[in-house]
């Protein structure tokens, strides 16, 4: 296992840390509601749709997030990832388009026992995301530098499949009524990547450039249904 | 009071993971570009030379050829200098052709005897990222050869691409 993956398994272990601390200590607070119900929001992310401009694909995506004690929010993401590129260097032509998805939980930093939810609060996040794609890549034919001749590449709806992990820090403000709007930025690191014979994934949807690791963002429109105790 | 007290420990304490998860994440960043591209996306036929029997030429597990050995390569038709007048060699990295499916390596030792050997492979043009380009990978599927000094060979990895391993055993008599 690579050192970035134990760093990653530690960082995870310093967001659930103070949660378990909280769940041993105060028990009798779960009663008055640790983990209640406390709303829902949808969400859309904008940052996906101008992504295009860094070569990196596009992606539209929406997201429905529950509030449990102004504290822990799990998320389910689900968005549809494109791109279709002439690399300049080698000529080569990629080509998918793919849903994805993502799940995992918001952590509030900001929360305050007794208190309401924070108009702004920094939140950590953590995800794991997938998808399940097919891809069109070719290129200009291979040519052989020693005994010369060329060999043609083309092929069309290759099967693939990717999963990966996000760890991020992100801020939410409210910004008029049940808006509010936020961004996240994610270190996201590959799981695994499928391979065929002739290829492997050039782009998974929702997580980007296939490589080890990449950095990535959000940026959410959030709009909380009004909920009633 | 213990209330107070409890409530500014959790407190500290997510302060705490939020500025360590910030650090490590900049830290990945400047430890991993992400990118793993070989340096010429070229994928090379590994042949390592083992003794038949003992020898005094094996230092820590490793066998040398003792003489000289010159590798040639036969390209359409004309054979081609790789490796001139080795010596104490123990592996060898030999490009593999792209559309041919069988190389025709010549073996000439310092006494003027020679052996050629037969790799018969298949070609796997290979989408390796937009970042580092296509590459050529081969699989070894046969071996044949003359036994003048070659006694024997074998396939260990069939795969040739850019990972390092050996493809090729190749068993000499001194």
């Amino acid at each position: 296992m690579k050192i970035s993956n134990y760093i990653l398994l530690s960082s995870l272990l310093l967001i659930l840390l103070p949660c378990t601390i909280n769940a041993q200590e105060k028990k009798s607070e779960e009663k008055e509601g640790t983990f209640a119900f406390k709303g829902i929001s949808l969400s859309t992310d904008i940052f996906g749709y101008m992504s295009s401009f860094l070569d990196d694909g596009m992606s539209g995506e929406v997201a429905i997030e529950a509030n449990l004690g102004n504290r822990f929010f799990p998320i389910v993401e689900a968005g549809y990832g494109s791109i279709d590129i002439t690399d300049e260097n080698f000529g080569i032509h990629y080509k998918s388009a793919a849903p994805y998805m993502r799940a995992g939980l918001n952590y509030n930093f900001s929360y305050q026992e007794g208190k309401t939810l924070r108009p702004n609060y920094v939140y950590g996040a953590l995800r794991f995301g997938c998808s399940k794609m097919k891809y069109d890549v070719s290129s200009p034919p291979l040519h052989d530098p020693i005994w010369g001749g060329e060999v043609p590449y083309s092929f069309s709806d290759v099967n693939g499949f990717a999963s990966w992990i996000e760890l991020g820090v992100g801020v939410s403000a409210k910004i008029w009524k049940n808006f509010r709007m936020g961004w996240c930025v994610r270190y996201k690191a590959r799981v695994n990547a499928t391979k065929s014979k002739n290829s492997k994934i050039g782009y998974i949807p929702g997580f980007g450039t296939n490589r080890h690791t990449r950095f990535g963002a959000t940026y959410s429109l959030i709009y909380e249904i009004p909920f009633k105790k | 009071m213990t209330f107070i007290k409890r409530a500014k420990a959790s407190r500290s304490l997510q302060k705490a993971a939020t500025a360590l998860i910030m650090l490590l994440t900049l830290a990945m960043a400047a430890c991993d570009n992400g990118t793993d591209c070989n340096i010429n996306n070229v994928s090379y036929n590994r042949i390592q030379l083992y003794s038949v029997g003992e020898s005094e030429n094996i230092v820590d597990g490793v066998y040398s050829y003792p003489d000289t050995l010159t590798v040639k390569l036969m390209i359409n038709g004309r054979d081609s200098i790789v490796a001139n007048r080795l010596v104490g060699a123990s592996e060898l990295q030999l490009p593999v052709s792209y559309t041919n499916e069988c190389d025709t390596l010549v073996f000439e030792y310092s006494d003027g005897i020679d052996d050629t050997l037969y790799v018969e492979h298949s070609n796997i043009p290979y989408f390796v990222s937009t970042d580092c380009g296509m590459a050529m990978f081969h699989h070894v599927t046969g071996l044949r050869h003359t036994r003048n000094l070659i006694d024997s060979a074998a396939i260990n990895e069939p795969l040739i691409n850019f990972d390092w391993h050996e493809n090729i055993k190749l068993y000499i008599v001194e």
